[in-house]
C-alpha cells in the first residue's frame, strides 16, 4: 500500500479546520454588523402613524394564522426540518416587525441567525439565489394582502397604509440581506466541501480503497472515475507553489505535496499535461501510461521512481518523461536495496578492479549478456575493435569463471548490471565505497 | 686532294676523342636511378677504394621489422599484436612503423611520448604502455634487435622484438662492390651486438657500431687517411657531407632512387665500364685514323679507299662506345 503524501493528510485536516475557521469568521464578523444594521435600516427609520400601529396591535392575536399561511407559500408545502425551519423564521419574523413597530424592545440575532440558516441550507443543497428572491416576494404580496384587508376593515387612510407597506417592504429587504449572507457563506462552504472531497478522492485513490467506496467520493468530488487513469507526478522545487486544481480543469484531481500528484482521464492526458507545464514552465513531470483506477497506487509509484531516476541521472532529463519508455528502469530499480546486495555478492571481482577497468569490462559484459552476438557485432555496439572485444572477454572470464556458465547467476548478472551500469556512469560511487569499506581491515 | 684524303682520314681519331662514353652511361644510370650533375664524379667513383654505408637503407630497407612476439600468456598473443600496434600508430620512430605493421588503427586517446622510454596511450580506452622492459617494470630480455615491453590496464601482457629488414640482396650488391675493388664498410647507430648480426648478415668484414652524425666524420678522415689518397665514398642519409664522394638521394653527388646497396654498386660499375670503354674508342680512333693517314701519305690507296676505311673505322669506334 503506498504511504499516502503526508501534505495530503494535512491538507484534509486543514481544510476542515480552515473550514471551522471560515465559519466563526463568518458569525464573528457579521453577527456585530447586521445587528448594527437592523437598528439603521429598520425601524429607526419608520414613521408610522399612530393609527397603524394600533391596526397591528390588533392584528397581534392574528399572527399564528399569519404564519402558517405566509410558511405554507413560502415552502410549498415542504415538511420536516426545512419546514420547521421555515415556519419558525416566518413566526419570528413577523413577531420582531410587530415589536419594532410598538416600540417594544427587540433583538435581531434570532431573526437574523434564522434567515442566514435559509440561505446557507439553500445554497449547500445546491440550489438557486432566485429562490430566496421568489420567497420574500411571496411574503410581501402575502402580508400586503394581509394589510390591505385589515386598513378596510379599520378604515385606515391610505397614507397610513403606505406608510405600512413602505415599514414591511424595508423590514423584508432587511430580511433577504441575511438570507443573502447565509447564501453566500453556503457557496464558500459548499466550493470548500467540493475541495475537500477531491482531496479525499485522491487519497482515497492512492491508497486502493474499494472501488465502491472509490465511487462514493468520487460522487461527492464530482468526478466522474474513468474507465483508464494516468497518473502523473510533477516534481515541484522546495520553493514552489503546489498547482492550485483550478489550473489544471475539472477533469484532474490534484493532490498535494512534493512531488505533487495528478490524475485525470487518460483520454485527456495531454491536455492536462499541457495545462501542467503552462502553470508551472521549468517542472520536470513524469507521466504513467494509463492504468486501471485499482492499479493506481502503482502508477503513482512508477511515476514518483521515475523522478527519481531522472534525479539519479539514470533516465533522460526531459521536460515530460513518458514513463512507458522507461518501464525497464523503473522496474529494475524498484528493489534499491535488493540491487545493492546483488550487486555486493556477484560484482566483487569488478569492483576490486580500477574504476576505468571496472567500467569498461562492466559494459562489455553487459552488451553480451544482452545480445550474445558475436565479437564484432559487440564491438560495432560499443563501438571498439573486436580484438578489443575479445581481450576484454577473456578478462571478464579470468574474474567470474564458471559462474558465467551458470544460467540462474547469467540472469542475475544481466539484471543487477543493466540496473547498476547506468548508476556507476552517473557517477554513483556508492557500490565501491561499500566494498571497499568491507575491504578495508 | 692529299690534303682532303688525309682530312677524310682523321674521322675515326674525331669520334674516339667525343665524350660518346659518358653520354651514354649517364643515359643508362639515369634508366638504373643514378644521375650526377659534373662527369667528374665518375672518374672520382672509379677511384674510389672504399665506400661506408650507413645501416638505414643500404643493406636495409630502411625500416625495422617485427622479429619476435611474445606473450607472457600465449593467449594473449593476438591481444598483444592488437594494442601494440594500435598505439605504434602513434610513434614515430622507426620502432613504433614496425609495431604499427602488426594491427590496424585503434581509438586511440591521452598519448604520450615518453622518449627514449617508449611511448603510452589509451587504446579502446584501455591504457596501454610500450617501452624497454626496464622502464615498465618487466624483465629485461636478451633478444637480437630492440625489445619492447607491453602492458595493457597496467598488466605486462608479453614482448615485443623489432629488427633490421635486411634487403634480400644485399650480400650480392656487397659482393658485387668487392669485384669492382670497392671495400664497404657498415656504419650503424645501433648496439654492437645488433650491428655485427648485421654485417654478418650481408657479408661485410669491417663494421663500426653507435655511430652518430659527430663519429662519422672522424671515421671518414680516418679512412681517406688510410686510403692513400684514392677518394671515400659515403652513402648515408644523414651524413652525406661527410665523404669525398657523397652518395645520397637528393644531396649528394651521386644522386641514388635510394640507398640500395645494389644500387650503389651500379653506380660504381657505370663508373668503371664508362672510363673503359673510353679508352678503348680513343685508342681505336687514334689507331684507324694513323693507319689510314699513313697509307693515304705514301700514296699506296686513293680517296675513295681511304674515305671508306674512314667510315668503317668511324662506325667501329661508334659500336664499340654503344656496347660498352
Amino acid at each position: 500500500m503506498v504511504a499516502l503524501p503526508s501534505v495530503v493528510r494535512k491538507g484534509r485536516a486543514g481544510a476542515t479546520r480552515q473550514r471551522k475557521r471560515h465559519t466563526r469568521r463568518v458569525v464573528e464578523e457579521e453577527a456585530p454588523r447586521a445587528e448594527q444594521r437592523a437598528v439603521t435600516e429598520t425601524h429607526a427609520s419608520w414613521a408610522l402613524p399612530g393609527v397603524a400601529r394600533w391596526m397591528i396591535s390588533s392584528l397581534e392575536t392574528q399572527l399564528p394564522t399569519v404564519t402558517e399561511r405566509i410558511a405554507g407559500l413560502v415552502s410549498d408545502g415542504a415538511g420536516g426540518q426545512r419546514g420547521r425551519l421555515v415556519r419558525q423564521a416566518v413566526q419570528q419574523a413577523l413577531r420582531l416587525f410587530v415589536d419594532q413597530v410598538l416600540d417594544r424592545p427587540t433583538s435581531t440575532i434570532v431573526v437574523d441567525d434564522l434567515f442566514r440558516k435559509l440561505g446557507y441550507r439553500q445554497a449547500a443543497r445546491g440550489r438557486d439565489r432566485e429562490a430566496i428572491a421568489h420567497a420574500m416576494q411571496v411574503a410581501a404580496a402575502e402580508i400586503s394582502d394581509e394589510l390591505r384587508v385589515r386598513a378596510a376593515e379599520n378604515g385606515l387612510s391610505a397614507d397610513a397604509l403606505n406608510a405600512l407597506n413602505d415599514a414591511v417592504s424595508s423590514f423584508l429587504d432587511y430580511l433577504a440581506r441575511q438570507a443573502q449572507h447565509g447564501f453566500d457563506a453556503g457557496l464558500a462552504e459548499r466550493a470548500q466541501d467540493v475541495g475537500i472531497a477531491r482531496t479525499q478522492l485522491i487519497e482515497a485513490l492512492l491508497a486502493a480503497v474499494d472501488p465502491a467506496a472509490a465511487q462514493g467520493r468520487a460522487t461527492a468530488a464530482r468526478w466522474d472515475i474513468p474507465e483508464l487513469v494516468t497518473v502523473l507526478a510533477v516534481d515541484l522545487g522546495p520553493d514552489d507553489h503546489p498547482l492550485d486544481g483550478d489550473d489544471l480543469g475539472a477533469e484532474a484531481l490534484t493532490g498535494q505535496g512534493s512531488p505533487q500528484v495528478v490524475l485525470c482521464d487518460s483520454t485527456v492526458a495531454n491536455a492536462v499535461t499541457k495545462r501542467i507545464r503552462a502553470a508551472a514552465p521549468g517542472r520536470r513531470i513524469a507521466r504513467c501510461w494509463p492504468v486501471v483506477v485499482t492499479d493506481v497506487p502503482a502508477a503513482w509509484r512508477w511515476s514518483h521512481r521515475a523522478l527519481a531516476l531522472v534525479r539519479a541521472r539514470v533516465i533522460p532529463k526531459r521536460p515530460v518523461i513518458d514513463c512507458a519508455r522507461y518501464r525497464t528502469e523503473i522496474w529494475l530499480h524498484a528493489e534499491p536495496v535488493m540491487r545493492r546486495q546483488l550487486a555486493q555478492d556477484l560484482l566483487q571481482p569488478l569492483f576490486a578492479e580500477s574504476e576505468n577497468s571496472r567500467e569498461i569490462l562492466s559494459e562489455t559484459l553487459l552488451v553480451w549478456l544482452e545480445t550474445r552476438e558475436s565479437a564484432p557485432a559487440i564491438a560495432a555496439r560499443l563501438g571498439v575493435h573486436p580484438q578489443t572485444v575479445r581481450y576484454r572477454w577473456k578478462r571478464i572470464n579470468e574474474l567470474f569463471g564458471e559462474v558465467l556458465h551458470d544460467p540462474d547467476v547469467v540472469t542475475q548478472l544481466l539484471l543487477v548490471l543493466k540496473a547498476s551500469v547506468p548508476l556507476w556512469i552517473a557517477g554513483d560511487q556508492s557500490d565501491f565505497e561499500r566494498y571497499k569499506s568491507t575491504q578495508d581491515p | 686532294m692529299r690534303g682532303l684524303t688525309v682530312a677524310v682520314a682523321l674521322l675515326p681519331a674525331l669520334a674516339g676523342l667525343l665524350p660518346l662514353a659518358t653520354w651514354l652511361g649517364a643515359r643508362r644510370a639515369r634508366r638504373a636511378g643514378i644521375s650526377w650533375r659534373r662527369n667528374a664524379v665518375l672518374h672520382i667513383a672509379r677511384r674510389s677504394g672504399v665506400v661506408l654505408l650507413d645501416r638505414w637503407g643500404t643493406v636495409t630497407t630502411g625500416e625495422l621489422k617485427v622479429a619476435a612476439v611474445d606473450a607472457l600468456d600465449p593467449d594473449n598473443e593476438r591481444n598483444l599484436r592488437w594494442f601494440a600496434g594500435a598505439l605504434g600508430h602513434a610513434a614515430q620512430d622507426p620502432v613504433g612503423r614496425a609495431l604499427a605493421q602488426l594491427a590496424g588503427r585503434g581509438r586511440l586517446s591521452g598519448v604520450e611520448d615518453h622518449g627514449c622510454n617508449g611511448i603510452s596511450g589509451s587504446v579502446d580506452r584501455h591504457p596501454v604502455h610500450l617501452g624497454p622492459p626496464e622502464w615498465l617494470g618487466m624483465a629485461g630480455r636478451d633478444d637480437l634487435g630492440v625489445t619492447v615491453g607491453v602492458k595493457v590496464d597496467a598488466r605486462p601482457i608479453g614482448y615485443i622484438t623489432v629488427g633490421d629488414d635486411v634487403r634480400a640482396d644485399a650480400r650480392s650488391g656487397v659482393d658485387r662492390l668487392r669485384s669492382l675493388g670497392v671495400e664497404t664498410v657498415l656504419l650503424s647507430d645501433d648496439t654492437e651486438r645488433n650491428t655485427r648480426h648485421l654485417a654478418d648478415a650481408c657479408g661485410i668484414a669491417r663494421w663500426h657500431a653507435a655511430v652518430d652524425g659527430t663519429s662519422l666524420a672522424g671515421l671518414v678522415a680516418g679512412y681517406r687517411a688510410r686510403a692513400r689518397g684514392r677518394p671515400v665514398a659515403v652513402a648515408s642519409r644523414n651524413g652525406a657531407s661527410a665523404g669525398d664522394l657523397r652518395i645520397d638521394v637528393e644531396a649528394g653527388d651521386l644522386r641514388l632512387t635510394d640507398l640500395d646497396v645494389n644500387r650503389i654498386a651500379e653506380a660504381f660499375a657505370i663508373s668503371h665500364r664508362v672510363a673503359r670503354v673510353r679508352r678503348r674508342t680513343r685508342a681505336l680512333g687514334l689507331g684507324a685514323t694513323a693507319l689510314g693517314g699513313a697509307v693515304a701519305g705514301a700514296g699506296l690507296v686513293g680517296l675513295p679507299v681511304v674515305a671508306a676505311g674512314a667510315l668503317l673505322g668511324t662506325l667501329v669506334v661508334l659500336a664499340v662506345a654503344a656496347r660498352g
